[in-house]
């Protein structure tokens, strides 16, 4: 029994080391990312944002804002760059749709494995027993995820950055692809709103705060149709989240882009052309 | 639960401590173990199927009771048929209920008389004829005073719910299965490395080839109408691999898993694509089955003594009851006349004992005359295994009559289809992998055991990598339905 045990450890210690050595190496490699000392502007959020914000236009900015992304990701992603950078201001992407119950599945990966696998190596070691758990119902998945995202970061740089993306100027706001992104986001879910996007919201404006960086919302313009279809009490939600943090609020809405032109089929991010039209606005307000 | 879970990845070594480790001393507790965590493994699927186990258990276990102290022929017999109508009973109930009563109504329809009857939502219980025909060889072999009958409730129920082959087979007989839970188990480390070895060569079969087969088989039979002949060749193929990568993996994992906790089962499938004709097929396919069959039903009914026409007769009852075993539905029944039809011409000759060893033996390559053999075995059991695969007979026939049509010569496309090539290398280096594993009882027992230690090691990561690498779909066994 013993040999056979001793076989057995044998076989299995030396693919468990080899892989916890590569995820170490990942996770120190990860860790060390740090932006560029001249960036003081930081953008950070979901795809709203990283379509929305053409940093290269603006001054001192940059913008890590990546598809998908939940607070709880975004938490953790500013823990490990204001560990050491410049940053004065942080533009926090925040939207009605962050509120909804169904962000949560791409947050805890039972929507698409790939959003938990990508940020993996920067999650601290209790969070990533967290990942691990949501994802128990296909870790095999996950694990194979996790080791390509990991090769893929040393290839490309960390998984968890992205940058702005074009999307074609061409496209136009399409009434059935904004109905499908309504039923997707707010279907059956009128007052369902995620608790762990909430919580982790305000864990970042805590953490800002303690670090006394400036937090600004910046809330991107959504196609008139889709906006007149979001149910009531997410403005509300919205509305008292600001107001009781007393946080500054962009809010492009009030831009009243009606023209589909300037919008992506799903009605709720912008296009080329809108990104461009609302990234200058964002200089003339920088300017003031 | 599934030999490819996460559950029973976590379960196997947990009962494995248990078993050897705190129940090392005590085979009654061994064998108490056995149960509840077999019933374990069963109920994680369903947990109220257990009755029907537990039931068939004391059924069974009371009939061999009773037949031990029994003398009188006519009581003996009114027990042993209780426990076959019980039993087939239970089986005909949630397997075949429906089928009959839609071929009822058909049949009825036929003559222009109307009859109304609802069929009924049911559930097949997972892993019901393989256990039901393990309690049935118990209950004949001790009626025939082959076995004595035990008087040890627990091992009795071990040996129904063993849980490595509780639900898809090898169908153990008493015989061989029963004595073991009597013996105390003595942990052998060379056959349990050897049982390590035979999972994993059980998991590559099941995850890396049947699954992978099993995408594009799926994909070509729902869609057969938009394919043309050579495509529908590809789509028969991919699930003849499938079937036989699935199956025979989920036997090698049941076999390899017993050997862990000391016990030795059965041997169910020798390389049967290998074989060099029909009858060398079926020794080597499905073997726990197909001699179930052979002892119980084909012998009894005179075999292969007696005139033509009594062979004629057996050879189609016993392929047409095992098609009809695998499900209720015509397909099954086709198949299974279609092997009888391949089949007879062998036996009337007395040819059907002819390649009894191994094929090839000490050599790397077939004869050219082993070659063709092997190759036309092959044709007939891809082009039969069509029926088994089709939702219906007309199905079935449209699938054939495209692949006997003039599209046969085009090239094979189906969407997604470039994305089948590693597929199809994997499936190459499958059939070498298992050509040179041949003489052994699974491909991995004797390959690599002369090779450099390092190698060897790097041989088996090398399927552990693929095995991770194409894992995660957690797809049930085929044989699950059956």
């Amino acid at each position: 029994m013993q040999y056979f045990l001793k076989r057995m450890l044998f076989f299995l210690s030396f693919p468990f080391v080899t892989l916890l050595f590569f995820f170490m190496i990942v996770s120190y490699n990860t860790k060390n990312y740090r932006v560029n000392e001249d960036v003081k502007k930081l953008f950070l959020g979901d795809s709203h944002l990283e379509y929305g914000i053409i940093d290269t236009m603006l001054l001192n900015s940059k913008n890590l804002s990546k598809g998908a992304e939940s607070f709880y990701y975004s938490y953790h992603k500013l823990k490990l760059v204001l560990t050491s950078s410049n940053v004065k201001s942080v533009y926090l992407g925040f939207s009605y749709h962050n509120l909804s119950s169904a962000y949560d599945q791409w947050t805890y990966g039972n929507g698409n494995f790939d959003f938990p696998s990508s940020y993996f190596y920067l999650l601290p070691f209790s969070e990533k027993l967290n990942l691990i758990l949501w994802n128990r119902n296909h870790l095999s998945f996950f694990f194979k995820n996790t080791i390509l995202k990991g090769f893929d970061s040393f290839i490309n740089g960390p998984t968890f950055l992205s940058n702005f993306h074009i999307y074609s100027k061409d496209s136009k706001a399409e009434s059935d692809r904004m109905d499908r992104k309504l039923t997707f986001f707010y279907e059956d879910r009128e007052s369902s709103f995620s608790n762990l996007n909430i919580k982790y919201l305000n864990k970042i404006i805590r953490l800002l705060k303690s670090k006394k960086i400036e937090l600004v919302f910046v809330n991107t313009p959504i196609h008139p149709y889709y906006f007149s279809k979001i149910p009531k009490p997410y403005f509300v939600k919205f509305d008292s989240i600001i107001n009781t943090n007393n946080i500054k609020l962009i809010d492009f809405n009030k831009l009243n882009i009606t023209n589909d032109d300037y919008y992506m089929p799903d009605g709720e991010h912008v296009n080329a052309r809108g990104a461009n039209l609302i990234t200058n606005e964002l200089m003339k307000k920088y300017n003031n | 639960m599934l030999f490819n879970s996460i559950d029973f990845a976590v379960f196997l070594p947990i009962l494995f401590v248990l078993y050897w480790f705190v129940a090392k001393r005590n085979l009654k507790v061994q064998n108490f173990l056995i149960v509840i965590a077999s019933y374990v493994f069963y109920g994680w699927w369903d947990w109220r199927f257990l009755t029907l186990i537990l039931f068939s258990t004391l059924i069974d276990y009371t009939i061999g009771y009773k037949l031990r102290i029994e003398n009188n022929q006519l009581k003996r017999k009114v027990l042993l048929w209780t426990s076959i109508i019980i039993n087939l009973g239970f089986l005909g109930f949630f397997k075949y209920y429906n089928f009959f009563l839609d071929n009822f109504i058909d049949a009825f329809s036929f003559f222009g008389m109307s009859i109304k009857a609802n069929t009924l939502n049911i559930i097949l219980p997972v892993g019901i004829s393989f256990y039901t025909f393990q309690t049935l060889s118990y209950t004949i072999d001790v009626y025939k005073r082959k076995l004595e009958p035990t008087t040890n409730f627990m091992s009795f129920a071990a040996f129904v719910c063993f849980f490595p082959q509780l639900v898809a087979g090898p169908i153990e007989r008493a015989t061989n299965l029963l004595p073991q839970f009597y013996k105390k188990r003595i942990f052998d480390s060379s056959k349990a490395v050897d049982g390590i070895r035979q999972i994993l060569w059980g998991l590559f079969k099941k995850i890396v080839i049947a699954d992978n087969c099993a995408q594009y088989a799926n994909q070509i039979f729902n869609n057969s109408a938009e394919y043309n002949g050579s495509t529908l060749v590809l789509g028969a193929l991919f699930f003849t691999f499938q079937i036989y990568g699935d199956f025979s993996g989920y036997s090698d994992i049941a076999i390899g898993t017993s050997r862990l906790f000391g016990f030795d089962l059965k041997q169910n499938f020798a390389f049967p694509y290998f074989s060099r004709d029909i009858a060398e097929f079926w020794r080597r396919w499905h073997i726990s089955l197909n001699t179930w069959f052979r002892d119980y039903l084909y012998i009894p009914l005179g075999g292969s003594r007696g005139g033509t026409k009594m062979k004629i007769r057996n050879t189609f009852v016993i392929f047409l009851v095992s098609g009809f075993w695998h499900g209720a539905n015509w397909t099954f029944i086709v198949w299974g006349a279609l092997n009888a039809l391949y089949f007879l011409p062998i036996m009337l000759r007395n040819n059907n004992r002819k390649n009894l060893d191994t094929i090839a033996q000490g050599k790397w390559f077939p004869s050219l005359r082993e070659f063709m053999g092997i190759l036309t075995t092959f044709g007939l059991t891809v082009f039969a295994w069509i029926f088994f695969r089709a939702d219906n007979i007309k199905h079935a026939i449209d699938y054939v009559s495209e692949i006997f049509s003039a599209s046969i010569i085009k090239i094979p496309y189906f969407e997604n289809g470039k994305q089948a090539l590693p597929t199809i290398i994997l499936l190459m280096v499958f059939i070498i992998v298992e050509w040179f594993g041949r003489s052994g009882v699974h491909a991995l027992e004797k390959i690599g055991l002369s090779w450099n230690r390092n190698f060897r090691l790097a041989m088996y990561y090398s399927i552990c990598v693929l095995i991770f690498w194409y894992g995660g779909n957690e797809q049930a066994f085929i044989y699950f339905q059956f």
